[in-house]
């Protein structure tokens, strides 16, 4: 299960590299990296979710030229927090999930523009809404696909228990 | 497994991970081994599949691109070649300056630039993120390439070696804000500062230009070459887009567009000097 969920991972991280990054909105790129720890979040349980976000995001800082660690740190509290929403108050419905993958989405690239900031990188406060625009609308559009993806490389046996009665659980 | 005994562990599994990430970024920060070693690794494991990779979505950029940018590449094709007709005026001139200067210079023991080792490299790609400003070059250490060598075109300097991975190198663009500054010297008054990166594309000069001096919108920067440069002096900077006085009124503050097109860079030359190049 880890294996194939692994192999996913690489092969987002390949997409990221080869297509995603040289497309160009507004100066802004779309960030499938930062999408993959949240579709694991959503099918798995914060704890898988933050190990997955981990993995991946210290293998895309030692191929960036930013700090190693940052999207690391990034992706471990993003995949944390998404798995944590979704268990404590979420219920399954195809507009919440795609709700939370755009706030997720906006969460984590202000959270990495914030971490960046502290640990010395410039960052320009007027191209952020341009970016976590783009990446919030990509994202929740690569969403359902990459789910679907995830989900059969994780197994039956593997995936978080359905929720489909109550907005807010006991 | 009750649910607040897995809340617990999914907790300290989280501050392990945070934990984990704060050292790496503590390792990164004082550019210890570990840390550059996996770049390295990381960096060869993957690269026979980016370039499978790239080689795939190529045509599917280039169709990107196509429909994104028709106009602008039209409009700016015209401009292109209105542009070409006027340099080939001045290249006949420029030629025979450049080999007088180059004459003179020796005569006088002082470096010149066409002296200096180089190697050519292709751009493999730009920026991967948002956030990152840098271009990837097919070239690294197997090639002499070291970090802190300039890299330039025929047009002017692109930027600097900012960090060699195995057989690549990332640039960093002299547009970067974190660029740590180039030595420049208006061509026409001689006045030596320190250019750094903007936003927006461009530079701006902040120190050494003098109230007193005049400058001209449209005028030339090229690199200084002072103090043990990395950065050989006379490569073309770019050109003064506008002027205004410091806070202090003291200097002046310079707005520069840089020489080379940083959009469009293909192929860069790298000087393979990486101190005392001035």
């Amino acid at each position: 299960m880890a294996g194939r969920l692994a192999l996913v991972g690489l092969v987002a991280l390949l997409l990221q590299l080869t297509v995603i990054s040289p497309i160009t909105v507004a100066g802004a790129r779309p960030d499938v990296v930062l999408l993959f720890a949240i579709v694991v979040s959503m099918e798995t349980d914060p704890e898988r979710g933050a190990v997955a976000g981990f993995a991946l995001g210290l293998a895309f800082d030692l191929l960036l030229d930013t700090p190693a660690g940052l999207t690391a740190l990034t992706l471990t509290l993003v995949g944390w927090g998404v798995g944590t929403a979704k268990d404590a108050v979420l219920r399954s419905s195809r507009v919440i999930s795609l709700a939370l993958v755009a706030v997720a989405s906006m969460a984590g690239t202000l959270l990495y523009a914030g971490l960046a900031v502290v640990f010395g990188v410039t960052i320009e406060a007027g191209d952020l809404p341009a970016i976590v625009g783009l990446v919030a609308v990509v994202n929740a559009l690569l969403s359902q696909p990459l789910r679907w993806v995830v989900r059969r490389s994780l197994g039956p046996e593997r995936r978080s228990p359905s929720r489909d009665r109550s907005v807010f659980r006991p | 497994m009750p649910r607040s005994r897995r809340f617990g562990r999914s907790r300290f599994t989280l501050i392990l991970l945070v934990l984990a990430s704060l050292t790496v970024l503590t390792l990164d920060y004082r550019d210890s081994g570990p840390v550059q070693g996996a770049r390295n690794a990381l960096g060869t494991v993957l690269s026979p599949f980016r370039s499978v990779g790239e080689w795939v979505a190529t045509p599917f950029q280039n169709g990107w691109e196509g429909i994104t940018g028709y106009d602008d590449l039209k409009d700016e094709n015209t401009d292109l070649r209105r542009q070409l007709d006027e340099v080939r005026g001045d290249e006949v001139e420029a030629d025979a300056l450049t080999k007088e200067n180059e004459e003179l210079r020796r005569l006088n023991d002082l470096p010149v630039t066409a002296d200096i080792p180089r190697t050519t490299a292709e751009i493999t790609s730009g920026p991967l993120t948002s956030f990152d400003t840098t271009l990837e070059i097919d070239k690294g250490s197997g090639d002499g390439i070291k970090v802190g060598m300039a890299v330039i075109t025929e047009a002017g300097l692109v930027g600097r070696i900012h960090r060699v991975q195995g057989g690549r190198a990332r640039v960093q663009l002299i547009t970067d804000p974190d660029f740590p500054g180039v030595g420049v010297r208006l061509v026409e008054s001689g006045d030596v500062g320190l250019a750094r990166g903007s936003s927006r594309g461009r530079l701006r000069v902040e120190e050494g230009i003098t109230a007193t001096t005049p400058v001209e919108r449209g005028e030339d920067l090229v690199t200084s070459g002072l103090e043990r440069s990395n950065y050989p002096a006379g490569i073309p900077v770019g050109t003064v887009i506008d002027v205004q006085p410091t806070e202090d009124q003291v200097e002046q503050a310079l707005n520069v567009e840089p020489a080379a097109d940083l959009d469009a860079v293909r192929f860069v030359i790298v000087l393979l000097c990486d101190e005392n190049c001035g």
